[in-house]
Formats: C-alpha cells, sequence, structure tokens
C-alpha cells in the first residue's frame, strides 16, 4: 500500500488587472475504500474574499471561492499525503451479464442502483450517437458478463486509438473521438462512457492523478505527472471497478482519486469565471512522489 | 351551466350589436393590443387578440380551478422531492431515466433550499377541451411560464371593447391573483432576510433580443418592481446586488423570467449570459430568493405525464383532480408494444428538451405523415426509446371566433347561415386555455381567467370567468390599509437604464440634425436648378457621411436616398432610428406609455414612396415631428429625477455637438464669391433652426458675425451651443456625487465651466476673420469645443454609466496541460 505526496500547483498571470472572480475547484480530497488521505492543505493567493465548501451530488467535495479585490495573478496550490491500494477486482466471468445490469437500473429500488443508475445516461459531453453504440456493441455480445465486455470495450479503445495530445479540444464528444482515433486520457475517459452508457449501462468518469515511474527501461505510463482521467463502471454484487482505457489497466495503486462525475464537466478541476484580465497564461505543475 | 350555454348568453349579447357597432368596438380592442402589441416591434409577426373572450361558467370553473391549483401543489411538491429525497425513485416508483436521462434535471442544485420552502412559485397549465365536454391537461409551463403579461393585456383589451357585458355577466376580475403573487414574492425575501432590510424584488428579464422581453416589461410595470438585466446584477460577498446610480443595492428576491441553464456561467452553461456569475452560491448560502426556483425546468417533461396519478397519490395522497391527455413513455416496451400497434392513433413527441436548444419539444401526428417519413420516424424512436413520449391523438372541442383562424386549424366549420343570428359572422377555432396559479406559504390561487391561444399566427383569446356573485373591484394600483408617503426621490435607477435613457437622449438630437440637414438637401434638390446652387456641395458634405458621399458622388439625389433609408448605411439616419425604436423597447418599464408609443413608431410613418428628392419631405417631416412630439412627451410626462437628467443629458450633448459641427461645415471657408457666402448663411441659420430669430432681430441682411453668435454663443437661443451646455451644466448638478460644495469643482463640472467660458469670451468678430479664405480661428476654436463636449461625454460615462468588463470563463485545468 503505497503512500503518495501530490503537489499541484496552478498559477494564472493576468495582462491586465481582474476586477473579481469566482472559481469552483474539485481538489479536496475524497475518500474511498482503497484510500486514505493522511493530510492534505490549499494554498490560494490572493485570498479569497468568500469561501464555501460543499458535497456535491456525486458525493465530491466542492470548494467554491471569489476573489474580489483586483489581482494580476491567481495561485491555487494542493498538496497532500495519500495512502492508496489496489482493489481486487471481480472474476470478469462471475459477474452478471450487461443486459440485466441494464435492467437492474431502469427502475431502481435502493440507494445503492439510483446513485449508479445517474451515470447511465446520456450527459453534456458525453451525448448518444449510433456509431458510438455500435462500436460497443462488437464487446457487448448478448448475455456477455459485463466486466468482462467493458475491459474488453478498454482494451479495444487502448489499441484502436493514439495517445495524441492537442488532437482534440476540451470536451470532443464520443462519437469525434472515434472518429478522429486520437486524443488525451479525457477523450479515451469519454469515448469508453460514450459506449457504456448507449447501452445505458453505468459508468463514471473519474479525476485524478497517476504515479509513474522513472524511465528505467521500462515504458514510462502516459499522463505522467499530470492530472488523469479513467473511468468506473458499477458491477452489481461488487461496486464498482476503475478501468483506464488511456493505458490499458485496471485503477490500482497507482490511480489517485480526486473527484468524480457524469464527465468532464461535472468535475474539472479547477474553473473560474473572471471579470476584466485581457489575456492569461496558465502554468500547471503536478507531481506525485512516492513516499514509501 | 355548460360552457356551451354561456357561450350562447355572450353570442347572443354580441350577435344584437349591429355589424358596424361590433366593428367599432374591436378598433377599440385592436387599438390597445396594437399600442401594446408584444411582439410586432420584435419579431415583425402580429399578434391578434380575438374580440370573442372565451367563457367559463362557475361551475365549471370550479371543478378546473381545483384542478388546475392541485396541479400546481403537486409539481411544487414533485420538485421538491426530486432536488431533495427522491423518494419516489429510491421506492421505485418512476424510471430512472426520468430523472437522469432528463437534461433539465439540475444537478448543482440538489439538496439546495428555496426560500420558504417553494420549489415552484408561478405555474401556467394549458387546457384544452374535449368534444365530450371533459377537460383534459396538456402541457405545463414550471419554470418560466409565459403569457401573463398577454393575457392581461387581453383583458385590458377586451372588457374595454364590451365593457358592460363585462360587467353584466359578473366576470371575475384578474387583479387580486397579482397581487397574491406580489404577496408571495414579498413573503420569500422577508423569510430570508427576517426584517429591517428594505430589499429590493426584482425581475429578472432576459435580453431585449427575446420575444418574451416586452411582456416582462409589462408584468413588472404591473407589479411595480424594477425590470433589471444581467448587467443590473452584480454578486459580492454572496450578496446580489443591483447596480445603480446611487451604488449597490441588495437585492431579496429574483422573479426570474430567464431558463434554468441560463442563469449562472460558474456553475450552469458556460455561454449562459443571462443571469449573474455566482448567483448559485448566493442562493445556496440562502442569501437571496429566486422565483421559480432553479431547476424546475426538470418538471415539464411531458415524461411525467404517465405517472402523474402514481405521484398525485404517493406526494399529495390525492386522486388526480384534472388528467393529462392519455400519454406513454416508450421507454417501457410493453407500452410502445401497445402504441406501436396502432401508431396512425397517436402524436409522437420527444421526452425531454434538446439540451442545445431551449426549443420546445416537436410533435409529430403519425397519421398525418408521409409513410418514409412514418418509416423514419419510427428508426429514430427505436434508437432511444426511452427519448420519446406518445400522446393519444384527441377530438377537441372548438370555440367561437371572430376572425377567420388561418388555414392552420382545418377541425374549424363555418356556420351555416341559417345558424347565423346576424350579419356579423363568425367561425369556429381550436383554442387552448393557458391558466396560472400561484403557490404561497399560505395557498394556492389559481387566476380565474387566462390566455386562450388559438395556434401559432392565429391568435389569442381572454378568458372570462363567471362568477355566481356581484364581483368586488379590486385594483393593485391602490392598495387599502397602507398610507404612502410622499417622496420626491427617483427610487435607484440602475445604470444600465441610464445609460439607455443617455443613449437615447444622444439619438434623438441626432437623428433631429440628420433630419434637418436633409431636409435642406431634399429641397435644394427638389428645385429643378439645382445645379446651380453652389451651397450645395457644402450641405451635402455637412449632411452625409463619407460613406454616402464616396458610393455616389455625381449623384447627389441617391446619396441623399442612401443616407435617409438605407439600413445598411451603419453611419446613415436609419441606424440612428432603429436604435430609438430598440431603445425604447428596452425603457418600455421606465418611461410613460404614450412615450412609448412614439418611441416604438419613430421615424416609420410616411415611407416614401416615389423617387426623387421631393419625395423624401414628407417623410423627413415626420421624422422631425416624431421627434418633436418626444421632445414634448418626455417633458410632460417624466418627473425631473435622474431618468430625465441622463436623457436631457445625452440630448444636449449631442446637439451641441451637431451644431458645432454644422457651423464647422458650412462656415469655416469665406468663399471669394459673395453669393454663395450669403447662401450658406442662410443654409446654415435654416438647417441650425435660426432662420426665424436672425430675420426678427437683423432684419433680411445676412452677415457672418451675428449668424455665428446666433448659433454659438447666443444663451437665450435654444438652438445655441452656448444654451446647451448652460442647460447641462445645470442638470449636471444634480447628478450623484457631482453637487458639491461652492468651493470645490468636479471634474466634470471643471470641464463644463471651461467649455461655457470659452464660448462667453469667444471674440466673434476675430472668429469671423478670414486667411486665405479660410476662417482660422473659428475651426480652431470649433475643434476644441468638440474635443471638450465629447470629453465630457466620456467623463459622464466613465462616472455613472460604465459597466465593468464582461465576465468570461476560464478552464483552469485540463488534463496534460502541464510541462513539468
Amino acid at each position: 500500500m503505497p503512500i503518495y505526496q501530490i503537489d499541484h500547483e496552478t498559477v494564472y498571470d493576468y495582462s491586465l488587472p481582474v476586477l473579481y472572480s469566482n472559481h469552483l475547484a474539485h481538489m479536496l480530497p475524497r475518500s474511498v475504500s482503497r484510500q486514505t488521505w493522511l493530510s492534505h492543505s490549499i494554498e490560494v493567493d490572493p485570498n479569497p474574499t468568500i469561501q464555501q465548501e460543499r458535497l456535491d451530488i456525486y458525493g465530491n467535495k466542492v470548494l467554491a471561492f471569489s476573489i474580489e479585490q483586483e489581482h494580476k495573478y491567481f495561485r491555487f496550490k494542493t498538496t497532500g499525503i495519500v495512502d492508496v491500494q489496489a482493489k481486487e477486482p471481480p472474476k470478469p466471468n462471475e459477474t452478471m451479464p450487461w443486459e440485466q445490469v441494464a435492467k437492474l437500473l431502469e427502475r431502481p429500488t435502493s440507494e445503492e442502483t439510483l446513485d449508479a443508475a445517474m451515470y447511465a445516461y446520456a450527459s453534456p459531453f458525453a451525448k448518444f450517437e449510433e456509431s458510438v453504440r455500435n462500436y460497443a456493441l462488437e464487446s457487448f455480445e448478448p448475455n456477455r458478463p459485463i466486466f468482462d465486455a467493458a475491459y474488453e470495450l478498454m482494451t479495444r479503445i487502448y489499441t484502436d486509438c493514439k495517445y495524441t495530445p492537442g488532437a482534440t479540444r476540451i470536451g470532443a464528444q464520443p462519437q469525434e473521438i472515434l472518429r478522429g482515433r486520437k486524443g488525451v486520457c479525457q477523450d479515451f475517459a469519454h469515448l469508453m462512457i460514450g459506449c457504456m452508457r448507449s447501452l445505458h449501462l453505468p459508468c463514471r468518469y473519474v479525476s485524478g492523478y497517476l504515479h509513474t515511474h522513472p524511465c528505467e527501461g521500462q515504458p514510462k505510463l502516459v499522463g505522467a505527472d499530470a492530472t488523469h482521467a479513467w473511468v468506473s463502471t458499477y458491477v452489481p454484487g461488487h461496486g464498482w471497478v476503475e478501468l483506464d482505457p488511456t493505458n490499458n489497466v485496471l485503477g490500482g495503486d497507482e490511480h489517485i482519486v480526486l473527484a468524480w462525475g457524469r464527465d468532464f464537466g461535472d468535475v474539472s478541476p479547477l474553473k473560474g469565471v473572471i471579470t476584466g484580465g485581457g489575456e492569461h497564461t496558465l502554468k500547471v505543475s503536478v507531481n506525485v512522489d512516492l513516499k514509501e | 351551466m355548460k360552457y356551451v350555454e354561456t357561450e350562447n348568453t355572450f353570442m347572443k349579447s354580441i350577435s344584437a350589436l349591429s355589424k358596424v357597432e361590433f366593428e367599432h368596438r374591436c378598433r377599440r380592442l385592436h387599438n390597445v393590443p396594437d399600442e401594446n402589441d408584444l411582439s410586432s416591434s420584435m419579431s415583425g409577426s402580429h399578434k391578434s387578440t380575438d374580440p370573442i373572450p372565451l367563457v367559463i361558467s362557475s361551475d365549471e370553473w370550479k371543478t378546473l380551478e381545483a384542478g388546475v391549483a392541485q396541479r400546481a401543489r403537486l409539481f411544487n411538491a414533485l420538485a421538491k422531492d426530486i432536488y431533495g429525497e427522491q423518494s419516489l425513485w429510491k421506492k421505485g416508483k418512476l424510471p430512472a431515466a426520468l430523472l437522469f436521462a432528463n437534461p433539465d434535471f439540475l444537478q448543482v442544485v440538489w439538496k439546495v433550499q428555496p426560500a420558504g420552502g417553494i420549489f415552484v412559485n408561478l405555474t401556467a397549465t394549458d387546457v384544452v377541451r374535449l368534444k365530450d365536454g371533459s377537460f383534459v391537461a396538456v402541457a405545463d409551463h414550471l419554470q418560466v411560464p409565459e403569457g401573463l403579461g398577454r393575457a392581461l393585456e387581453n383583458r385590458i383589451g377586451v372588457s374595454r371593447a364590451f365593457p358592460e357585458l363585462f360587467r353584466s355577466m359578473r366576470t371575475e376580475r384578474l387583479a387580486i391573483f397579482f397581487k397574491k403573487l406580489m404577496d408571495g414574492l414579498n413573503e420569500m425575501h422577508n423569510d430570508i432576510h427576517k426584517k429591517g432590510e428594505s430589499d429590493k424584488v426584482v425581475l429578472l428579464a432576459s435580453g431585449p433580443d427575446n420575444p418574451r422581453r416586452a411582456e416582462d416589461a409589462v408584468i413588472a410595470r404591473y407589479l411595480g418592481i424594477p425590470l433589471v438585466e444581467n448587467d443590473d446584477l452584480a454578486v459580492r460577498n454572496l450578496q446580489v446586488y443591483m447596480k445603480t446610480l446611487m451604488g449597490l443595492k441588495k437585492i431579496g428576491t429574483i422573479f426570474r423570467r430567464v431558463e434554468d441553464g441560463m442563469c449562472d456561467p460558474l456553475e450552469l452553461r458556460v455561454d449562459s449570459g443571462e443571469g449573474a456569475v455566482g448567483l448559485i452560491s448566493t442562493v445556496r448560502a440562502g442569501n437571496v430568493a429566486i422565483a421559480n426556483f432553479l431547476g424546475t425546468g426538470v418538471l415539464e417533461s411531458p415524461m411525467f405525464k404517465p405517472f402523474l396519478p402514481e405521484i398525485c397519490k404517493e406526494l399529495l395522497g390525492e386522486e388526480l383532480l384534472l388528467r393529462d391527455a392519455e400519454t406513454v413513455w416508450l421507454g417501457n416496451k410493453e407500452d410502445a408494444k401497445r402504441v406501436f400497434a396502432e401508431s396512425d392513433k397517436w402524436i409522437f413527441k420527444k421526452a425531454f428538451r434538446d439540451a442545445e436548444s431551449s426549443k420546445a419539444t416537436e410533435s409529430k401526428s403519425y397519421s398525418l405523415m408521409t409513410s418514409t417519413a412514418q418509416l423514419a420516424l419510427m428508426q429514430t424512436i427505436e434508437d432511444a426509446p426511452e427519448q420519446w413520449i406518445a400522446e393519444r391523438a384527441m377530438e377537441v372541442a372548438t370555440v367561437y371566433a371572430y376572425r377567420d383562424p388561418s388555414p392552420l386549424s382545418r377541425s374549424e366549420s363555418r356556420l351555416s347561415s341559417s345558424e347565423k343570428s346576424s350579419s356579423l359572422e363568425f367561425t369556429q377555432a381550436v383554442s387552448l386555455m393557458r391558466f396560472f396559479a400561484v403557490n404561497t406559504k399560505t395557498e394556492t390561487a389559481v387566476m380565474p381567467g387566462g390566455l386562450g391561444i388559438m395556434g401559432k399566427g392565429v391568435g389569442e383569446k381572454d378568458i372570462w370567468v363567471l362568477s355566481e356573485s356581484p364581483v368586488a373591484n379590486f385594483s393593485l394600483l391602490a392598495p387599502a390599509g397602507q398610507a404612502i408617503t410622499p417622496s420626491r426621490a427617483s427610487g435607484n435607477l440602475p445604470s444600465r437604464a441610464a445609460e439607455n435613457l443617455f443613449r437615447l437622449g444622444r439619438d434623438l438630437s441626432a437623428s433631429n440634425m440628420m433630419a434637418r440637414i436633409a431636409r435642406g438637401i431634399a429641397v435644394r434638390l427638389s428645385d429643378e436648378s439645382w445645379m446651380d446652387m453652389p451651397e450645395l456641395p457644402w450641405i451635402l458634405k455637412a449632411g452625409l457621411s463619407d460613406e454616402s458621399q464616396s458610393r455616389l458622388p455625381q449623384d447627389p439625389e441617391n446619396a441623399l436616398r442612401y443616407f435617409v433609408l438605407r439600413k445598411e448605411n451603419k453611419d446613415g439616419m436609419q441606424c440612428v432610428l432603429t436604435e430609438i425604436r430598440d431603445l425604447g423597447m428596452q425603457l418600455r418599464d421606465r418611461i410613460s406609455e404614450d412615450l412609448w408609443l412614439y418611441l416604438n413608431g419613430f421615424g416609420i410613418a410616411e415611407m416614401p414612396a416615389g423617387p426623387g428628392a421631393a419625395a423624401l419631405l414628407p417623410y423627413l417631416k415626420a421624422v422631425l415631428s416624431d421627434s418633436a412630439a418626444v421632445a414634448g412627451l418626455a417633458a410632460d410626462s417624466m418627473t425631473r429625477g435622474h431618468e430625465w437628467r441622463f436623457l436631457e443629458l445625452g440630448r444636449e450633448i449631442e446637439s451641441a455637438i451637431r451644431t458645432l459641427q454644422l457651423i464647422k461645415s458650412l462656415l469655416s471657408t469665406a468663399p471669394a464669391d459673395e453669393m454663395t457666402n450669403l447662401r450658406l448663411l442662410q443654409a446654415v441659420l435654416e438647417i441650425g433652426d435660426g432662420l426665424m430669430t436672425y430675420h426678427r432681430r437683423y432684419g433680411g441682411r445676412l452677415q457672418v458675425v451675428p449668424v455665428i453668435d446666433l448659433l454659438l454663443s447666443d444663451e437665450s437661443n435654444p438652438r445655441s451651443v452656448a444654451y446647451q451646455i448652460a442647460k447641462l451644466r445645470k442638470a449636471s448638478k444634480h447628478l450623484p456625487g457631482n453637487n458639491q460644495s461652492e468651493a470645490t469643482f468636479s471634474p466634470l463640472d471643471r470641464e463644463l465651466m471651461r467649455v461655457l467660458a470659452e464660448l462667453r469670451l469667444a471674440n466673434i468678430e476675430q472668429l469671423a476673420e478670414t486667411v486665405n479664405n479660410n476662417r482660422e480661428k473659428l475651426i480652431k476654436l470649433l475643434d476644441v469645443q468638440i474635443s471638450s463636449i465629447e470629453r465630457i461625454a466620456e467623463i459622464v460615462t466613465r462616472l455613472y454609466l460604465s459597466h465593468a468588463p464582461r465576465a468570461g470563463v476560464i478552464h483552469a485545468t485540463t488534463t496534460n496541460m502541464s510541462e513539468v
């Protein structure tokens, strides 16, 4: 069970003073069964005028704040130490056939299934499209166990799409990614989400970090020391299983979870609306260090 | 009493009128909607109010009222469950798709409590009467119900046309409903702010281009609350404020007329520019009340319909009183099979609004489609059946209507001549009835009346609800039991409104001068000997923008027409006139009805018919008389508060600048030829509106010194520059923060004094001197004056009117943007 220290700093420099700004951060630590935060701190500079913390419908801690004095830069820094474990995945062939999962969520009868159903339909960044469903159906053959099919889908996305930074815009729709067959982790995740949701299967967008190894002959995992995104699907009787289509692996003890939602739009790590400011430059630096 | 009987009572009385009398009354009716036409100036379409109201007996009303009120309570309870416990779903009563496939389910307001626990303050329910006499609900409008203002306007019109019938039939009044709506809004912010704070209720309207805007102005004025737009709002310290000339004023309740998704670009749609950044945070903190509450759009999905009886039982413990048209959600396979077995009996609709557009869902009547279209529709539905519902086609009863309700409604049938009870002709038309209800903490009230909608482009109807007992008079205008202390304050003028008035003032002066110059040109060009008029080139240069001139240098007549008439000429007169009309629309809640009328029709009467410069003259005269009428009405009807002041500032600044420019164009050179000189002096006096005064003072002899004096520095001449500046200075003294002690002067005042002193001290003889036929000193003075006055306009804008630049969205973090 590795322990990581994560430093994540975002700095905006503005060419003109910003008169006031409002921000929303999805970067507060979220504890999940396989992950415990040992410490966490946030620095915001300049000091926020108003700061509110709340839980969103997905269970993430959201920090909303405003800076109501003139400022020419804005710095947001988080430092956290987290203990992460891998979770034993279910045995693929012992999971429920996917059609039954969809049926189960059609009319949920428990909190758990109602929560899962929230991730089973189209969302703003993952709209329904016929070609996406056809692509998904190649793996989701009739009566196939959900995890078995989902794993294969992940591998196909990994194989079919080329990791290409700058090839897509933020929030490209699944069918665009499928057409272009390239993108970054966000796109890989959105494509997988679009595929599973087209069958009304639950699939979450998970935002977080990935620990990568120094390159000693080993292939360096993509997304190195940056924020990362992958997906999670609900397997009845087992719970949520994380899959990382960018790297063709299951979410394990190198995937550190920040927040999840239906798609990127729900969990954008840091967004804001500024008044004034002219042009801006943005610098983001992320370090994920293995402590022990 | 059945509907048919009440309708007959009304029709009998109407038929007793002669055709002439009836048409006379219709004109009375249409005077009102035409004046107040809510759509024409926005969309160009013409709304027509049918003179025949829909009449509902008191018995029938009891049923309808109970049904509409119950739906209002039901939807409020449903919203509470959706954004709270979601108990209906946890118990497995409803499909998950109803919430999670619905793009109007607003995740960000989940678990946020509205003030007073009310989610749905105002509702509108559309009802039709079937041929068997029963009522059926066809749609509910629950986030920004439209039509309330139109219902009010139709009532004013129709009751004006048939006042004696309106009274003798004991028609229920609408005013009490608006009072209840207003009480509810007041109650909400009292709930938040306890007591002691005089917070405001405002109506948040969408932009001036929104077709709903005109109606919003009517509602705001009727309720007596300020109409604000996004630019009027500022969120500071978790409070919402209105930007006014007197600073920021806290807002207690927002009666929003803006769709859910458009209220806050931080948490909702990134392109949502109609609310305020951070609005949701303040709502969440409980610092502002908002009606209807955010997220109520989710309730409008027709997909709820098949489940409403069960929801009603579950949440209210009651049977649903007012039933919906039979509706089936196609996401349920068994139900879908039943529908497809008899497709031609159903109408297919999308279950949800398209997330991208706010367009209403389109409906497709299967039996009216071609077979190819039918196939395509079935394919689309099969792809995503949970996105579709089917509604059973219904046999809707018709009502009497006066005008031919267009080919749209084919079910209409003309009455046979034997049925005609007079020479008046009536037709039968299908009409929807929209009823409004308001939920307050203590009650649910239904408006006794409503809006009859006969279909797109066909027309609207007033709805009369008859009372069993005599109807009490009630008016919002005279709240009883509350003494009002007389006050001279002009209230809190929002900065945006002040800016609009300032721009309106400038445009009015600009249009006036443009029309005078154009008239000067047109008069000359209508003379056959215009080729011999030496002053013409100067006037053309003064009047026509460079673009108009350069387009047609050899053809002054066409250049003039291009300047006066062409909308695409951005320096032309039509652009200014269009802006005046637009500003009138935006200022509708702040100016008198008469003034608004003139602004709405500004410069559109007497459009020239034929070719030739002479044909322009009646039109230019009409523009000038519009301008005089507006000035007169404003002077008569506006109190001398800030509204008036900003209008005046704009008018005087523009008028001074335009007069200076006129003098410069016509008098900066002194042609050697005496004839030309005289004709130029004549022209400048004529266009500068000083000819009469000059002749009275100096007789017929034209000389340059008295002409310049009259137009530039004579403070007794209301058209002179000095007069404008003196007036400007007087008005500016009353601006907020500008009335400093005698000892110090504000920057604005200093600038004004300098300009005025310069004019007063100017030596006119010297100004008239020429060097190489040029009046150098005059040119210099005019240039300095023009730039000084432009600076004054800038100071006014900066001090009072400038809005902070628009907010923009930044997405800090996309993955892999970092280069470590």
